[in-house]
């Protein structure tokens, strides 16, 4: 494994806040009384599961050659784009705007997803760039 | 292109002791000649370096004027006298003079690119000064790969690849081996074979056999003008 | 080559320290700046909003308390009086214009897993609500209908159900950054049908009245002529169980806590960017002056004063460029993103400039910092332009 570069661990350190993150920190709004979800847990459950996906793919970067790690970083680039449209776009969310979904979970998703892209670019032309 | 220096001499302001200046290097007459070595030698502090910053634009003389060529030095601006000691003076002053963040060619380079565009044959010239002295592999290295020799060496290669008129080196031997040392006074005696008017302050003994004309300061005065 | 770009990349670790220091100059900047221009926004839309001079309701509402819970905290609840009373007052000397207001909160059950305010008004006098409406709605508003805030994820077209009966989005409105954004505005049909429900499901406290013979709220604007403390004293001596307050003095607390916020993020604004001043200036004086001797050997081969002070104006540019867009970026990323969060953090009415007005905050936040950032840098190139070259290089046996 050659030594990671900064942008190799931004990569897996946004991926990991973005998976351990929607479910701990900003994760959607709670159960209702009856026991039943409301449709943002949904959103939470699809933005954990991919950015599981993103987190293992920052991993086995590490251990791939150039060229692979250029591709790498841009299919999480463009996961990551497409992720922050997940909550809101995708799979709605609750009625008010106020409310912890749209108000915490999906600017912090939206962050989070536009940083991993940008770094997941400036990693693939970084790459290319050495080659 | 002659170096003429007339009635130059410099003060220095002192705080301390009983004159409220120091005479760095008492008023002097002195002409490098084209096509030829001038050698000053003499002890530390006794105003050689002084005279070579002087002859070199950096510093003002108190008083006499310094002409390159026709030209009065001290009478141009800023600007005016940069750009002439980009194209008519090579200097090599004491120390290391690297720019760290470029690579040794860049370094070398660097004189041809303050105000233009270096060409294929600048390039193939600076890597053929590099191989005569013997720093050519490492062209492409970041100068805090170097020792201070080969610093030096870069420092040579530098200020000879504009093709200078004038050549002004201080200690240019300083850090370097008998043979290293050798290598670079013949390269010095070829330049001023070639036209250049070349100075060179050092304490190096063996430099008196390739001088053409041979000085010793002593407490700012200069002594000598031995021509061989 | 360009020897400012190589002496940024030369040491990467100085070129990171300055481009994290301007960015954090510039989100404070402009994050700071966003947010006073929000809360000023916020207020002003507050103002518009409540349109009228005075504001009675049952004095069961314990006027204050549960009155500014519902119109400044935007919290749903309701209360009635008769609907003589509306009458009584209507009767009295000085009232301009003067327009009921019906409240219903919905339960949590249905569309929202939070109860919605919801507002009834009569678009035949209404003064307050029919102006903004406008904006975004320009039809009948038919019974059944409804216009929901900005806040409230229904698309017109979209169909609620309160207490069983099914009403029609027919508008959305644009963000107010009040209490606006998360209620539901209809007419008086519609609203007495839904409180007339909620009596019938046993879901309104008020159990014993006639949604017909009732109403809220009562807006006044003071006749010309009379001042709207002599008609709001005027009401308070003469109708009974009522309590009238001046719009005004009700926001009044709004207003100066709001200053006090934008008087307080204001000097952290001020702190800040005079920290980040003098924090460049000893970084690009630190980082020169450790490099005295690369300038000196630059001058000796021939750089000018004004190509010295350019090489450390094009780093600091550099740095400052890349710096500033990362800082405004993320401020504008989270400010835009997270700003429902920062309002209700806040607690105080919280509104968004525009696009075009953000985006000219934003570059001017990007200028300001800039400036200051190649101003810190200015004065290391003035000082490294006129360095003594012949005394750096010099040894010491010359």
């Amino acid at each position: 494994m050659k030594k990671p570069t900064i942008t190799d661990m931004i990569l897996l350190i946004l991926s990991l806040a973005l998976c351990i993150g929607v479910k701990l920190v900003f994760h959607a709004c709670g159960m209702k009384d009856d026991g039943s979800y409301m449709t943002c847990h949904w959103a939470e459950q699809a933005v954990f599961a991919v950015s599981t996906g993103l987190a293992v793919t920052a991993v086995f970067r590490l251990f791939l050659d150039r060229k692979s790690k250029a591709g790498a970083a841009l299919a999480m680039s463009t996961t990551a784009a497409v992720t922050a449209l997940i909550p809101g776009v995708c799979i709605r969310l609750c009625m008010m705007e106020t409310m912890r979904c749209h108000a915490v979970m999906r600017p912090a998703v939206i962050i989070l997803c536009v940083l991993l892209a940008v770094t997941g670019i400036v990693d693939f032309v970084l790459c290319r760039k050495e080659d | 292109m002659n170096l003429t220096a007339r009635n130059v001499s410099k003060e220095f302001p002192r705080k301390t002791g009983s004159s409220n200046c120091f005479t760095a290097l008492q008023p002097l007459d002195l002409t490098l000649e084209a096509g030829k070595l001038t050698i000053v030698t003499g002890r530390s502090g006794s105003g050689k370096s002084t005279l070579l910053n002087l002859f070199g634009g950096l510093l003002k003389p108190t008083a006499g004027t310094i002409l390159a060529g026709d030209t009065d030095l001290y009478a141009l601006s800023d600007r005016e006298l940069s750009v002439f000691r980009n194209s008519h003076i090579g200097m090599i002053p004491q120390g290391q003079t690297a720019i760290y963040s470029l690579t040794v060619l860049e370094n070398v380079l660097l004189p041809l690119r303050l105000y233009g565009k270096p060409e294929q044959q600048d390039e193939n010239r600076a890597r053929s000064l590099l191989e005569r002295l013997d720093i050519a592999a490492l062209a492409d290295c970041c100068p805090s790969e170097l020792s201070g020799g080969e610093l030096r060496r870069m420092a040579i290669a530098r200020a000879l690849l504009p093709q200078p008129e004038i050549l002004l080196a201080d200690e240019p031997t300083a850090d370097l081996d008998e043979e290293n040392t050798e290598i670079v006074f013949r390269l010095m005696k070829q330049t001023a074979g070639e036209g250049c008017a070349v100075m060179l302050v050092t304490h190096e003994t063996c430099a008196k056999a390739y001088a053409d004309e041979l000085y010793t300061m002593q407490n700012g005065k200069l002594a000598g003008g031995i021509k061989k | 080559m360009n020897l400012a770009y190589r002496n940024c990349k030369g040491k990467p670790v100085r070129t990171t320290i300055l481009i994290l220091l301007t960015a954090l100059l510039s989100l404070a900047v402009c994050g700071g700046t966003l947010l006073v221009s929000g809360l000023q926004k916020g207020l002003g839309s507050l103002e518009a909003r409540l349109g009228a001079d005075i504001m009675v309701v049952p004095y069961e509402a314990k006027t204050k308390s549960n009155l500014e819970s519902i119109v400044l905290q935007g919290n749903p609840g309701y209360f009635y009086m008769d609907k003589s009373r509306f009458e009584k007052i209507a009767g009295l000397d000085g009232i301009g214009q003067i327009s009921a207001q019906f409240y219903l909160a919905s339960t949590s059950s249905g569309c929202c897993s939070i109860p919605v305010q919801i507002i009834g008004f009569d678009p035949a006098t209404d003064f307050t609500v029919t102006p903004w409406l406008k904006r975004s709605f320009t039809g009948n508003l038919e019974d059944g209908d409804i216009i929901v805030g900005n806040d409230l994820n229904a698309f017109p077209g979209d169909t609620l159900t309160f207490y069983g009966i099914d009403c029609h989005v027919a508008a959305k409105l644009d963000k107010t950054g009040t209490y606006y954004d998360s209620a539901v505005f209809t007419n008086i049909g519609t609203i007495q049908k839904l409180i007339r429900s909620s009596l019938d499901r046993g879901m309104n406290d008020f159990s014993r009245i006639d949604p017909e013979k009732v109403v809220s709220a009562v807006l006044i604007n003071a006749a010309e002529g009379y001042s709207p403390e002599e008609v709001m004293n005027d009401i308070n001596i003469h109708v009974k169980k009522v309590k009238a307050v001046q719009t005004k003095e009700m926001i009044s607390g709004i207003s100066s806590s709001l200053k006090g916020t934008s008087d307080v993020i204001g000097v952290l604004i001020g702190a800040v960017w005079f920290l980040g001043l003098i924090i460049l200036l000893l970084a690009y004086s630190i980082s020169v002056g450790g490099r005295k001797r690369e300038f000196a050997v630059l001058r000796m081969i021939g750089a000018s004063q004004g190509k010295l002070a350019s090489v450390i104006m094009q780093e600091a540019m550099l740095c400052g460029i890349l710096g500033a867009l990362a800082g405004t970026g993320i401020s504008l990323l989270g400010m835009m993103t997270f700003r429902t969060a920062i309002g209700e953090a806040i607690g105080l009415p919280f509104l968004l400039p525009d696009a075009l007005q953000t985006a000219l905050l934003a570059l001017f936040s990007l200028a300001a910092v800039l400036l200051t950032g190649t101003a810190a840098a200015a004065f290391s190139a003035y000082r490294i332009s006129r360095i003594d070259t012949a005394l750096i290089l010099r040894g010491d046996n010359g």
